[in-house]
């Protein structure tokens, strides 16, 4: 048929561009869990921090986009902190401040959606590449921070062994406040991009697991920054191709299962991430000292 | 209180003389007062050696000294400059040309070598990034003085050997320009030919214008190689000496008191007669690790009911993953494990650790803290590990709590655990290091076993508390029990054992009576330097090296 | 160790938690422009159902120089149910060292086959009520066994598996309540309404309180006894506190892993299945509201003791039906009660730092530990993400 190879194309094209964008939230996501996570910091608040974000990133910016990502930005290093903060000084088990946190912000995103965002008026936000190309340079940028600056060295001994680098002179716990920081302002940055150049308003929830998937991104990249990406954007392909199924309006049934139905294929992802983690090929090692209370 | 009077150090004409000057030290902990007015005077120059029992405050000492804690009442001098209340952490010691050698938390294994020297030292260039080129010329430079010639700094640290990676501490010491080299507990994982070259390479320092304040319970090395001693007990001073004014018994009463030195010589006190009936056999045993490499090849052993069997070695050597492969926590690749008891004869293999308890083995297994008590459960709870389904206690459906409490108070009496208020119901963590083990090892005994496999089982603990372990393990010898002793210690080895296997690089290179052995024979053992003929009832593969390259036979 | 951050000094920490969640909700409320004591009125009333002045419907019974509106206190109670039931299912799973956030599909898919059998006619109750129930509680623990059996055969972190879990849960439901157990007379996705013989009837007429609440406090101590008495509870609690020492004392712990993890699904599974048979009679969207995550609010809350998380249950029931009605008449946004219990679950898990000890993280011991093992030696179950 004359037309097929243009159309198949065009297709793969879709799809390449829709992996993109889906990757790209998770891939900003994954590397705010790689900052934290290499510096021993479990960072299950990636969620909240990405609600954060996205929340932020509208509200302040009806006026001025940049300001809005700047708000964004200053919301996820302060939420990122207090993680630090929690975790580090009242020596709180990372998931249950990771859970707080998360809870927290989905609440008061919530609460302040119903209360300032009612009105359901979009903004303008920020072109998609300016994301997606950050998205694609930034684990670079991260694997040269670990190697290569002091920093980076620094963070990789405080996730791996405290006691050690404490003994080596380095103090655990300002090394991972910057880290765990840093890493808000990366969850943020996802949620920015989810609202401001995708959406172009905020919906209460509309992080829907993204930030699980990002820690699991990270899992399945075994803590490197590259690793991870390419997790990210493996995620993100199941992503973009459930939705390009939906609406492509292909029908497939089988066995009396409507497998294209748009319920079952938004569980793709999920599924696909669950899938990838059960057969991760050797188990991956963490940071030695990943989660540890008393370290 | 010692009996004797302790000569101290003759007074100084002046302090300038003295590199450091401890003065009245005193740290407190919930609990216990580690330190209590201790004092320690150490000559620049000098190679001071610091001992005591377990328990008796020489580290804590150490770390004050280092920054790691803060002393709550004394003072200490540094080249004459008063740094009490200006050592906040390891970082401000180090800047002031102090190294800290401590065996474990060490190095950091998934960094790279050069990494682990560098760190929080880091030799910077333009924008913060790291200068690795001018980090490994310097470390070149070190490296050759210390014998590290071949080092390779991109391998990650946990490639080297435990000797090694001491010497890459060292190395890390003098990368940061330390001068005062403080070394806790040096040799305690060392073969002695390893113990002697790292001595050697100290005095060479020494030579070269540092100072070595070392921490050891070795009496042999505070003789060979210290030119003065400070003895603690209990958390004080209980003398100075110079060494070659001292002897080797002198410093034991200083270091225990008036209690006799009965650990002394008291192997040959306890009659051992072993059966020559075979317990347990290991043939052709080959055991992987955690990371899939191969930790033990091809091992062969027989244990006999009514021995103690030491197996010795190195770190590394394999004592842990064929430990393991026996009492059922790690799968053997290859090989036999056969248990010859009541029951009849048993191929352990297939059976898991749970089986293998029921056919009467036990296990001590060498990490206190994680795997043999549950740090949060009640000494009672503690006690019934491993028996939880037992009939006694309600076959598995309901709990006898009551019954245990009263059979765990019952076990503390006889025992003598201390604890609080004897009871029984305190938790673990409460307990002192040689308490916990005294739990432990009723827990194994009581379970009336046929074979008892026990690693580092007097790790930590202090001599009355090693006293009592080692009593148990031959009062357990004497009723028939065969006995598995995993051992780092040399000493603890040759002290219990009848006979000695010994490990390197995964397979037994060696199979001993106690009377044919010696430091010497064991440590050439122990670090590869010798191979031996088969000999007795073991069976050995024809000798390599342990790179597998494969050597003709000796 | 997770179940040591279970550990609580008697009842002042959570007290104190949860006043500092009230107090920083009053300041979010000013903040935001609303009275925070009026609002507050109308959470308390909502909560308890007792409220100023004379008695204004059947519902009203006179209580001193107020009524209680029983309405609103039998929506406490029967919010307080699957809580509770939540609350348990995830305390049991932190005291094996598990974090079950999966309590939310678990919970779904209970509600969804109690649903499936429920709508069958022509079953007696005596044997329609236990069967649904029964039903319910195979669906959670199905859903709660595998990322059981994820976690122990093949190291997944329970955290993200069953998260993802959850999301698919939603999927599956949402697809079958549109399809094959579709309610056909009616446009909404849901199931067409469950027998009358597998109805829980109410307590009170025109409430949504059942005996439901009497299954879920049997439940709790059913499951306080399985922890106190049984060698099962013995050894879950072995897990949890030191898996290693567990493992090494001949504890199957992949075993008991998977088996805390259904035990957990189950009790989720059966908030699930009251839900359909005393609520709302049917699987509707957003039956399972959040009551899997609240779950873990609960526990937290609630300490180890079944008594505790009754208590915490009690609370969170009281706040969740009285942040409803506090909406519909101040308008304050019901999310303030997630906000609240994010606060509480921060100020439960502080712990002090200690003051130096002993044992610090430079042990004062002298003779070293052996190499490090690699990190997928730990079979700790408080394993990394």
């Amino acid at each position: 048929m004359p037309h097929s190879d243009a159309g198949f194309g065009a297709l793969l094209f879709a799809l390449l561009i829709a992996t993109l964008t889906s990757a790209t939230p998770l891939i900003l996501a994954a590397m705010g869990g790689i900052l934290s996570e290499r510096a021993g910091v479990v960072n299950i608040a990636l969620e909240g921090l990405i609600l954060a974000g996205a929340f932020m990133g509208v509200a302040a910016g009806r006026t001025s986009a940049f300001v809005g990502l700047l708000a964004a930005l200053l919301l996820g290093a302060l939420l990122g902190a207090v993680h630090a903060f929690l975790t580090q000084k009242t020596r709180m088990n990372h998931v249950v401040s990771g859970l707080a946190i998360t809870l927290l912000s989905a609440g008061g995103t919530r609460y302040l959606f119903q209360k300032l965002l009612r009105d359901g008026v979009g903004i303008e936000g920020l072109p998609q590449w300016f994301f997606i190309v950050l998205a694609l340079l930034l684990p670079f940028a991260i694997l040269g921070l670990l190697s290569n600056t002091r920093f980076g060295l620094r963070l990789r001994a405080v996730g791996e062994n405290p006691t050690s680098a404490r003994m080596a002179g380095i103090a655990a716990i300002p090394v991972r406040f910057v880290a765990v920081t840093l890493s808000g302002v990366c969850a943020a940055l996802a949620g920015a991009f989810l609202s401001m150049s995708v959406a172009h308003r905020f919906s209460p929830d509309m992080s829907a697991g993204k930030g699980f998937i990002a820690l699991a991104a990270v899992i399945f990249g075994k803590w490197h920054p590259l690793g991870a990406m390419v997790g990210a954007l493996f995620f993100g392909f199941f992503d973009a191709l459930q939705s390009q199924l939906q609406i492509s309006h292909v029908h497939l049934v089988a066995l009396g299962v409507e497998w294209t139905n748009p319920f079952l294929l938004d569980a793709l992802p999920y599924l696909m991430t669950l899938a990838a983690l059960v057969t991760l090929v050797g188990r991956a090692t963490p940071p030695a000292a990943l989660g540890l209370e008393d370290a | 209180m010692s009996d004797t009077p302790a000569p101290t150090l003759p007074t100084p004409v002046s302090s300038a003389n003295f590199l450091i000057r401890m003065e009245q030290i005193t740290k407190r902990f919930p609990g216990i007062v580690a330190n209590d007015k201790v004092s320690l005077s150490v000559r620049e120059g000098g190679f001071h050696a610091v001992i005591g029992e377990n328990g008796a405050g020489k580290s804590t000492l150490l770390n004050v000294l280092y920054g790691l804690y803060r002393a709550d009442e004394g003072r200490i001098t540094l080249r004459g400059e008063d740094v009490t209340q200006a050592l906040h952490s390891p970082a401000d010691a180090i800047r002031r040309g102090v190294g800290l050698v401590s065996q474990h938390y060490a190095l950091i294994p998934a960094l790279s070598v050069i990494e682990n020297v560098m760190l929080g030292a880091e030799p910077l260039e333009m924008g913060g990034l790291l200068n690795r080129r001018e980090a490994a010329e310097r470390i070149a430079k070190l490296a050759t003085r210390l014998g590290l010639q071949d080092l390779t700094l991109n391998q990650r640290a946990e490639r080297l050997s435990v000797a090694a990676q001491q010497k890459v501490e060292i190395l890390k010491a003098l990368f940061r320009g330390a001068n005062l080299l403080l070394l806790d507990e040096p040799t305690a994982t060392l073969a002695p030919q390893e113990a002697d070259a790292l001595f050697a390479l100290l005095h060479s320092l020494v030579m070269e214008g540092a100072t070595v304040v070392f921490v050891t319970h070795k009496l042999r090395e505070v003789m060979a190689h210290s030119d003065a001693v400070t003895v603690l007990r209990g958390g004080r001073n209980a003398g100075d000496f110079r060494t070659a004014d001292t002897d080797p018994d002198e410093l034991l009463r200083c270091m225990i008191g008036e209690r006799a030195t009965q650990v002394q010589n008291s192997a040959a006190s306890v009659t051992s007669s072993p059966t020559t009936q075979t317990l347990l056999r290991i043939h052709d045993l080959t055991v992987r690790n955690a990371r899939h490499a191969v930790a033990v090849q091809n091992a062969g052993l027989e244990l006999r009911a009514g021995e103690i069997l030491g197996i010795a070695g190195v770190d590394g050597s394999g004592q842990r993953e064929l430990s393991e492969a026996i009492v059922g926590l790690r799968r053997a690749e290859s090989g036999e494990l056969r248990l010859t008891a009541q029951s009849g004869d048993t191929l352990l293999n297939p059976l898991s650790v749970r089986q293998r308890q029921q056919l009467g083995i036990a296990y001590i297994p060498e990490d206190r803290h994680k795997a043999a008590m549950v740090m949060d459960f009640s000494i009672a709870e503690n006690y019934l590990l491993g028996h939880e389904n037992a009939p006694e206690w309600g076959g598995g459906a309901v709990l006898h709590a009551s019954r245990l409490f009263s059979r765990a108070m019952q076990m503390i009496q006889e025992y003598d655990v201390r604890v609080g208020s004897r009871d029984a119901n305190s938790l673990a963590r409460n307990l002192s290091g040689g308490n916990q083990q005294k739990v432990v090892i009723a827990r194994a005994i009581d379970s009336k076993p046929c074979l008892l496999v026990a690693c580092q089982p007097t790790r930590g603990l202090d001599r009355g508390a090693t006293v009592f372990v080692y009593d148990t393990l031959r009062q357990a010898r004497a009723r028939g029990l065969g006995i598995l002793l995993f051992s780092l210690d040399l000493d603890e080895i040759l002290e219990l054992s009848d006979r000695i296997a010994v490990m390197f690089n995964g397979r037994i290179v060696g199979l001993l009576d106690r009377a044919e052995a010696t430091p010497e024979r064991i440590g050439a053992l122990m670090t590869g330097a010798a191979q031996q003929e088969s000999a007795g009832s073991a069976a050995f593969l024809p000798s390599q090296n342990g790179d597998g390259s494969g050597g003709a036979g000796e | 160790m997770k179940q040591r951050l279970l550990e609580r000094s008697g009842m002042l920490r959570p007290v104190l938690s949860v006043a500092v969640g009230l107090i920083l909700a009053a300041a979010m409320m000013a903040l935001s422009g609303y009275a925070p004591g009026e609002a507050f009125s109308a959470l308390w009333t909502g909560a308890t159902g007792l409220a100023a002045g004379p008695p204004m419907g059947t519902h009203d019974l006179a209580f001193g120089s107020g009524h209680i509106a029983l309405f609103q206190m039998a929506q406490s109670f029967s919010k307080m149910t699957p809580l509770l039931f939540c609350g348990l299912a995830v305390a049991l799973g932190l005291r094996a060292g598990l974090f079950n956030i999966g309590a939310q599909g678990q919970m779904t898919f209970g509600a969804l086959a109690a649903a499936a059998i429920g709508m069958r006619t022509g079953i007696p109750a005596a044997v329609h009520v236990p069967l649904t129930l029964a039903v319910g509680a195979i669906a959670g623990a199905a859903w709660g066994a595998l990322p059981g059996l994820l976690k122990a055969r093949r190291g997944v972190h329970e955290v993200i598996s069953t998260i993802m879990l959850n999301f698919i849960a939603l999927d599956i439901a949402n697809y079958l309540i549109t399809h094959n157990l579709h309610d056909a007379n009616s446009q909404n996705p849901q199931t067409p309404e469950i027998a009358t013989s597998a109805i829980l009837t109410p307590l009170i007429p025109h409430t949504a309180l059942t005996h439901g609440l009497t299954l879920a406090l049997l439940a709790a101590l059913a499951v306080t006894a399985l922890i106190r008495f049984t060698a099962l509870g013995y050894a879950i609690r072995a897990v949890g506190l030191g898996a290693e020492a567990a493992r090494a004392s001949g504890i199957a712990v992949p075993r008991t892993l998977i088996v805390t993890m259904a035990l957990s699904g189950a009790l989720a599974g059966v908030a699930g299945a009251v839900e359909v048979m005393g609520v709302q009679h049917r699987y509707a969207v957003g039956i399972a509201a959040s009551y899997g995550f609240d779950g873990i609010a609960v526990a937290l809350l609630g300490g180890l003791g079944g008594l505790g998380v009754i208590l915490s249950a009690l609370f969170f029931g009281g706040l969740a039906s009285g942040s409803s009605y506090m909406e519909s008449l101040t308008n304050v946004p019901a999310p303030i009660s997630v906000i609240i219990q994010a606060v509480i679950i921060a100020f439960v898990g502080m712990r002090p730092r200690p003051r130096a000890t002993p044992t610090p993280a430079v042990p004062a011991s002298t003779t070293p530990a052996p190499t490090p093992e690699p990190p997928a030696e730990r079979k700790e179950a408080n394993a990394a993400l």
